[in-house]
């Protein structure tokens, strides 16, 4: 062979042996820098599930602080004036008896009066925590608010309890009111925003998960759309009741169908 | 991998010296242990079970490759077809160990994995060496200066190889530090 003939083919093999090397070495910087990308994007995701956290975390703080608000309005603007007219009108009636004329009829007022302030009362304590639901426990609370919504709204309403007492004892009285204040935020959102007029409710149990499913034939909205107004929402409901969810690391699942639609709340449970 | 590679040359050697004989047969049988043993350390570290199953094939086809290898070429001669063979295993294996460390995202750093240095290793040296192998009965049979001046390649790589092996142990001295 000649002398040409091998440099030329050493030539050709160097740079090669060159290329190949230098595709390697790409191939090595290529996996560097898709490993920072990715991690990068990982710090990303994680930043942005942090700040709905803290989002939803406000929410629920907001909400809260409402309800204290609200108690307290109720407080002053309903039950307070009703007691300082009470007072009022015993000083008035100390000062009819001290002239002895003093009718006992004027009690009647009184006693109106005092009705009036101990149904106040009872409405704030039963916003704070319903006494119904701890003596007779979550469901027996949704029986009968359903049973009330049925004699005010006119909805025809039905509710299927297939929970045995036993399952129900793993939750504790926090999360049961956890659970009752996000049904009632569904039923709330149901009956401000569906327009439907039947209302089927079931619970059930299976594989250590409680499962309360509102089946109507109103509007409905699925999950897709639901993500959409609970982003978009200026008001507190819909953040609470995800934040809520998420305390009681439970799911929501909506569905809709052309002629009816069902929202499914599971609540996952331990027996220990 | 490194104690392998300090034994055989030591046998080599010895062997030549003592003997007076060729010790090419040597090198040869420690291309398949060395393979065994590469492919060993891409079985252990992958996770993915569908490379593990190409590892094994790949291992078997090699295996017989080589005894055919040895069988029927000369005792003078080095047998390229398996260092060709070989250096293609492992650059697809350590292409596909790469896309595994990718896909599971173990390590928050990869350059401080030692398993990457290795893998990067392995990739620059039997990439690089993958011509020269291929050529090298050619160049032996026609070229023979040629051949041993491209050999040099081979050292330059071999310096890689075992520098990014020792960033690999010391790596895994940091790690455990």
């Amino acid at each position: 062979m000649e002398n040409k003939d091998i440099t030329s083919i050493k030539l050709l093999i160097s740079v090669g042996i060159l290329i190949t090397l230098f595709l390697a070495a790409i191939i090595i910087l290529f996996v560097v820098y898709y490993q920072r990308k990715m991690l990068l994007k990982e710090a990303k995701i994680k930043q942005i599930e942090q700040e709905k956290q803290i989002d939803l975390f406000r929410a629920s703080v907001e909400a809260e602080e409402q309800q204290k608000e609200k108690i307290a309005r109720n407080l002053h603007d309903e039950i307070n004036p009703l007691l300082a007219v009470l007072k009022l009108n015993i000083s008035k009636h100390r000062i009819e008896a001290k002239k002895n004329t003093f009718h006992p009829d004027s009690l009647k007022i009184d006693s109106e009066l005092l009705d009036k302030a101990i149904e106040g009362i009872r409405t704030t304590c039963f916003d704070l925590v319903p006494s119904f639901l701890l003596q007779f426990g979550l469901l027996k609370s949704l029986e009968e608010y359903i049973r009330n919504v049925q004699q005010i709204d006119g909805i025809s309403a039905e509710f299927d309890n297939k929970v045995p007492a036993e399952d129900l004892e793993n939750f504790n009285k926090q999360q049961q009111l956890n659970m009752y204040r996000v049904c009632l935020e569904i039923l709330n959102n149901l009956f401000k925003h569906s327009q439907c007029t039947l209302l089927k409710m079931t619970a059930n149990t299976h594989n250590k998960v409680l499962t309360i499913e509102f089946i109507h034939n109103g509007i409905g909205v699925n999950n897709e759309e639901m993500d959409r107004f609970t982003e978009n929402s200026k008001g507190l409901g819909l953040k609470s009741l995800k934040a809520r969810a998420l305390i009681l690391n439970a799911k929501i699942d909506y569905k809709k169908n052309i002629n009816s639609a069902a929202i499914k709340l599971s609540v996952p449970y331990s027996n220990e | 991998m490194v104690a392998f590679s300090i034994l055989t040359e030591l046998t080599s050697f010895l062997y030549a010296y003592l003997f007076r004989a060729q010790n090419i047969f040597i090198l040869n049988s420690s291309v398949i242990i060395e393979t065994l043993l590469i492919c060993l350390f891409y079985y252990t570290i992958i996770l993915n079970k569908w490379f593990k199953i190409i590892i094994i094939q790949a291992l078997f086809f090699f295996i017989i490759l080589s005894v055919q290898q040895i069988i029927v070429t000369s005792k003078g001669s080095l047998s390229y077809v398996s260092l060709t063979v070989e250096s293609i295993i492992i650059v697809i294996l350590s292409i596909l160990t790469f896309h595994d460390l990718l896909k599971n995202a173990i390590y928050s750093n990869i350059l401080s994995a030692p398993v990457f240095w290795i893998n990067s290793g392995f990739l620059l040296f039997f990439s690089g060496n993958l011509l020269l192998h291929l050529f090298s009965h050619y160049l032996q049979e026609y070229a023979e200066k040629a051949f041993y001046e491209l050999w040099g390649f081979h050292s330059i790589l071999n310096i890689i190889l075992y520098l990014f092996i020792s960033i690999a142990f010391w790596k895994t001295k940091t790690s455990r530090a």
